[in-house]
């Protein structure tokens, strides 16, 4: 494993470019800080390698002691209190920002100072808001999922002579995503905090309207932390839209839980029961034998070997029984997602899914003598990029400059392909996507 | 196998001697009794082993050594059962070969009274008192590799460390800062009292490092704390220990004029650091990746081909279709 490791700390390499241009890999040793523990620019260089290791107690050890011999060195203060910002010690973190109020900082390094302050104070708020908004546009090459059958039928050919890789066209969507959550903490309790959270999508695509869907969920619950055990009940409510249609509605409640086991292992689990209500819409009059319960569950682990990279494994299942039972089916698979960290916040995500759904016998409306079993295959890959890592220092000390550098954009590439025992809904379609978030908190 | 890394580096007590000891013998004799030194026992008839390094003084500290007291110099070796004494306005940070780090303030009274560490492994123990005063422990490769094997003990408590950093402060220093948390203090033994902070690694934090929990315990029972920035008091009185309390801003306080350096002059800047902040202390590593919205919208995959299956669905499947 730890050559895996290894190998894995060698793939940021690739993207030097993002790092630091001044932390130069010199791998000082713990014994040679022994012998010069004095020395400024032999425990600088320790502690930011300890940093870039993501070993933050032997950095912070290294900082502070470079503060007892030069209590008057506001830089090392500066990356000193981060560093124990990093390391969740908020109040310490503070004590230190806090001394260096009306030091004589640089613009940027007061910039930072203020910046970690107002996030330490936010966090120790008694309520909190934060969220995000998306927007974008993406380009599909088979956004109505239509299969090859159907798009042979439509150009008049015999239905048996299916066009491979015909569609009723790509097509370009513009979207838009947005996430708000509030919370705050429930007295008396560490570590315990009550939450609302409310979740929307929309896709608006130019000519397939059947294709344009939007979403939105609210979630309300609780999340209980003890050690490295965390807990969190919630209930939820969500409605979807099609072709601007009520679609569904689900509503229910669950379980979410993380247990860490150590800095590079976490198991996670969950499940919820939701009641699914479909709405018969102009497209599909056949959707309130969809009504019925889903049961879901999920479980996995998130594999961290480095600080830089992280794996998440996960299986899952569902049963969902609806009023018909040709709509009813047991749900399965297997998913692995790698996020990997290449620096001044860029990242890349890679991740995988495949899927088995069968049902439990013919639906008597569109399928009368065949039973659906689907599989389907997913992959995606994306890579964001703050404006920051890009823009630099421009515009250094504007507000509007300085807002304008936190958006994150993002773009991805996603496939997908649906097999059946069913010809007729088997599809495969590939997705181009730009999508520029902000983040805020209050 | 030992290589010759392992070997060079498998220098228990005496870190720096040993060392050069198991070089001149050779690889064959590092590996037979390399096993055998993590373990060996201390006796007064050797030379006291060095456990670490005084890295950073401050003020008039003094070690003693078998009785035998000097002041304090940076670079200095440490050894198993010195007592480290610091004085008003003092501050000292040790280094321990296994990478722990504690830092004393002023007029603080502490010894190591256990050291045992194989660096090939990262097994041991560490074990320290502190029988008065301020004091700040980060665990290193022994709190890592046997969380449980790391402990300080103060006059009437053992604290149980599991890969974190802390502080404690010990006698009427506690008391009187139990008193401004408004920690009940009756009875408490202004000699032997110690108020123990859990610092971190916090659950939210955004390291490879353990999150950070620990263990007090006395006669009259144990606490613990797996919270940043709660306190466990201990009355010093044979009683169980209380808590854990949120440490208050009037609490931090105190402690600080203890534990922390404050600037006390002009800025200096002896090595001129160009990087920002948030690349030097590697957050902006950290990004939290857009969620890809479509995925959201998979549940919707029957609703969006509803209308083209139910046209085509006679031409494929003999039998009535809606």
């Amino acid at each position: 494993m730890s050559k895996l490791r290894n190998y894995l700390s060698i793939i940021p390499l690739a993207f030097l470019v993002l790092q630091p241009n001044n932390v130069v890999a010199q791998n000082i040793t713990f014994e040679q800080v022994l012998a010069d523990p004095d020395d400024p620019a032999l425990n600088l260089q320790f502690a930011r390698e300890q940093i870039a290791k993501g070993e933050l107690q032997q950095a912070a050890s290294a900082l502070e002691r470079l503060l007892l011999n030069r209590p008057n060195w506001d830089a090392v203060r500066l990356l000193y209190g981060t560093v124990l910002y990093r390391m969740d010690d908020l109040v310490g973190a503070k004590r230190e920002f806090l001394l260096l109020e009306g030091r004589a900082l640089s613009t940027r390094q007061e910039a930072n100072r203020s910046r970690y302050l107002a996030s330490i104070e936010r966090s120790q708020s008694a309520i909190r808001f934060s969220g995000h908004i998306s927007v974008g546009g993406q380009h599909d090459t088979n956004p109505g999922l239509v299969s090859d059958f159907i798009a042979a039928a439509q150009v008049g050919i015999q239905i048996t002579q299916p066009i491979p890789g015909s569609t009723d066209g790509s097509d370009s969507a513009w979207i838009t995503s947005g996430r708000m959550k509030l919370e705050g903490d429930l007295p008396n309790l560490p570590q315990a905090t009550w939450f609302v959270e409310t979740n929307g999508y929309l896709r608006e695509f130019d000519e397939i309207a059947r294709s344009s869907t939007s979403q939105g969920v609210v979630k309300g619950g609780f999340e209980f932390a003890r050690g490295d055990l965390q807990i969190k009940p919630f209930v939820q409510y969500g409605k979807s839209w099609l072709m601007h249609d009520d679609f569904s509605k689900r509503w229910g409640g669950g379980l979410e839980t993380r247990y860490k086991i150590d800095p590079r292992f976490t198991l996670f689990a969950g499940g919820s029961i939701l009641t699914e209500n479909y709405e018969n819409t102009a497209a599909s009059p056949t959707n309130s034998q969809r009504d019925g319960h889903l049961v879901s569950g999920h479980a996995g682990v998130m594999w961290r070997p480095i600080q830089r990279q992280s794996f998440n494994f996960t299986g899952f299942a569902a049963r969902k029984n609806a009023k018909n039972d040709g709509y009813s089916y047991n749900h399965h698979g297997v998913a692995i997602n790698s996020l990997t960290l290449l620096g001044r916040g860029a990242y890349l995500t890679l991740s995988g899914r495949y899927t088995w759904t069968d049902f439990d016998q013919p639906d008597g409306n569109t399928f009368v003598n065949v039973t659906r079993e689907d599989e389907q295959l997913y992959a995606r890959a994306a890579l964001g990029v703050p404006l920051k890592a890009i823009l630099g220092n421009v515009g250094e000390g504007n507000m509007f400059a300085d807002q304008f550098k936190s958006l994150v954009v993002q773009a991805g590439v996603s496939w997908s392909e649906l097999k059946s025992s069913s010809s007729l809904i088997e599809y495969e379609n590939l997705t181009g996507d730009v999508i520029v978030t902000k983040r805020f908190a209050f | 196998m030992l290589n010759k890394h392992t070997a060079k580096n498998t220098t228990v007590n005496d870190g720096f001697s040993l060392r050069r000891h198991m070089l001149v013998l050779g690889l064959t004799t590092a590996i037979v009794f390399a096993p055998t030194l993590g373990s060996m026992p201390f006796t007064m008839a050797q030379a006291a082993p060095v456990v670490g390094t005084s890295a950073a003084v401050q003020g008039s500290v003094f070690v003693s050594t078998g009785g035998a007291e000097r002041k304090a110099q940076v670079k200095e070796q440490i050894k198993l059962q010195d007592q480290i004494t610091t004085k008003q306005d003092s501050a000292l940070q040790i280094l321990l070969l296994d990478q722990s780090t504690f830092t004393v303030g002023q007029n603080c009274r502490m010894v190591i009274d256990k050291f045992v560490y194989d660096p090939s492994t990262n097994a041991g123990e560490v074990a320290a008192t502190v029988t008065t005063g301020a004091f700040r422990f980060m665990s290193g490769n022994i709190g890592k590799q046997s969380p449980t094997n790391a402990t300080v003990s103060t006059p009437s408590a053992t604290i149980g460390i599991r890969g974190t950093f802390f502080e404690g402060i010990v006698g009427i220093d506690a008391i009187a800062l139990a008193q401004l948390g408004n920690i009940p203090t009756l009875g408490a033994n202004s000699e032997t009292a110690s108020l123990i902070i859990l610092r971190g690694p916090g659950p939210g934090s955004n390291t490879l490092d353990k999150t950070g929990a620990l263990v007090v315990t006395t006669f009259g029972g144990s606490k613990s704390v797996s919270v940043p920035n709660y306190v466990i008091f201990d009355p010093g009185n044979g009683e169980p220990p209380i808590g854990p309390f949120p440490l208050t801003a009037a609490m931090q306080e105190y402690l600080d004029f203890f534990l922390r350096s404050t600037p006390n002059g002009e800025q200096e800047n002896p090595i001129e650091i160009v990087n920002d902040v948030d690349e030097d202390s590697g957050q902006a590593l950290f990004n939290v990746p857009t969620p890809n919205p479509n995925e959201e919208f998979d549940e919707l995959i029957d609703g969006i081909q509803d209308s083209l299956t139910n046209e085509y669905a006679d031409s494929i499947y003999p039998g009535p279709s809606s």
